[in-house]
């Protein structure tokens, strides 16, 4: 095995984590799902390590891109805050069971939910915007609702929740599925909160990636307590996630919901091949 | 009057932009050598890489308390805000919820803060 010096590690860790940033702003998921499997596929560290970095990397790229989304309305703390909190508390009693399973099962079985999911989604006709259907009693009783402004379209689009009081269930799966991966799991926010939800694709990528800057920072210090967080290999990768999600956020403004759509797919599929290798143990 | 959701979006900026230039502050301290690291970038390049390297690598590099007095304490810093920035915008954002006397959000804002609480205090309590 090449090893080169510290510095161009860092370099190629910090121009990676750039182009992860811009991209997966647009499709609403934190980053883990894109960095781990590259990094530790092509660079030379230790896995554990990697997960690590993958975790700070999407809770960065979260953060650096939520304020925009927020201002912009294309997230909403409304529709996020519930099911977040929901999440975070099953990622913590995910972290405990993913202790006690053998992971190889629950992978593989990821990789075929997150398959079926993306091919749900790339079948889907309606998905980018959901006919506004009447509000669940849970989206009335806490006013989650909203409009917001779609560039590409020039005019406004009207959302409304669905099927609430169930997705505070299945929240509560994904927490504990995020909690034995230690990911933020934003790759199965986007199709829950767009399919399964009603919420226009765009406002689902929005308070995806939101949602996860909530979710991780839980994870986040189960991985500092084990010492898994190694400054040298996580700070350029999360300087580089961080400034490109500044420049993500300005484009998911301008980008067609197709382009969305098509991004969102693609990390999906991605996502899953690699969850699906990795639980075969054809890629581990 | 403000809503959550700006005061949100308000505080998180900060946090990110205080992080970011902490970032680049401090990484650029390692760099350089300004303040002496406990271990090497290269020696430290050369433990983390390969499978069979792991227990190689010393359980404290990556621990806050164990490094006091040496660069790698200052890198640490803007990790550990990035860990406690979302804490910080639940904590700012319950008062607005207090004053439109929204219940149901305040309640999840409280539960929110109080798990972030209790999984941060482990890792403060192994820094004493």
């Amino acid at each position: 095995m090449i090893e080169y010096t510290w510095w161009v590690y860092a370099i190629a860790l910090f121009i990676l984590s750039f182009f992860i940033g811009i991209f997966v702003v647009m499709a609403g998921v934190g980053g883990g799902v894109l960095f781990t499997p590259l990094v530790g596929g092509f660079f030379p560290f230790h896995i554990d390590f990697v997960r690590g970095a993958g975790l700070f990397v999407a809770l960065a790229g979260s953060i650096a891109a939520s304020p925009g989304l927020l201002k912009r309305r294309l997230a909403d703390i409304r529709l996020a805050m519930p099911f977040a909190l929901v999440a975070s508390i099953f990622s913590v009693i995910g972290a405990f069971i993913g202790l006690m399973i053998p992971g190889w099962i629950v992978q593989t079985f990821l990789g075929v939910t997150i398959i079926g999911l993306s091919v749900l989604m790339m079948l889907s006709k309606s998905i980018e915007f959901p006919k506004s259907k009447e509000p669940d009693r849970l989206s009335k009783a806490l006013a989650i609702y909203g409009i917001y402004y779609d560039e590409s379209l020039k005019r406004n689009v009207e959302w409304r929740v669905q099927r609430g009081v169930m997705s505070l269930f299945v929240f509560a799966l994904v927490g504990i599925v995020a909690g034995v991966f230690g990911l933020g799991a934003g790759w199965i926010n986007v199709p829950l909160l767009s399919v399964f939800m009603g919420i226009p694709l765009k406002i689902a990528a929005g308070t995806s990636k939101f949602l996860i800057s909530i979710t991780d920072t839980a994870a986040a210090w189960v991985y500092l307590n084990n010492c898994l967080v190694i400054p040298l290999i996580t700070i350029p990768s999360v300087l580089g996630v961080m400034l490109g999600s500044y420049f993500g956020v300005f484009l998911i403004e301008k980008a067609s919901p197709r382009t969305i759509k098509i991004t969102v797919v693609i990390i999906l599929l991605i996502g899953g091949v690699r969850s699906l290798l990795k639980g075969m143990g054809v890629w581990t | 009057m403000i809503s959550e959701q700006q005061i949100y979006a308000k505080i998180l900026q900060y946090f990110s932009i205080i992080i970011f230039t902490l970032l680049i502050f401090t990484y650029a301290i390692y760099a350089t050598g300004l303040i002496s690291p406990y271990i090497a970038p290269d020696e430290l390049t050369r433990l983390l890489v390969g499978e069979d390297n792991l227990e190689h690598v010393p359980p404290h590099v990556g621990k806050y308390s164990e490094l006091a007095g040496h660069c790698e304490v200052l890198l640490f810093i803007p990790l550990l805000l990035l860990a406690l920035c979302t804490l910080f915008c639940f904590i700012a954002i319950t008062p607005i919820l207090i004053r439109k006397k929204d219940i149901p959000y305040l309640i999840i804002a409280v539960l929110e803060i109080i798990l972030l609480v209790i999984v941060s205090t482990e890792y403060f309590y192994n820094m004493l």
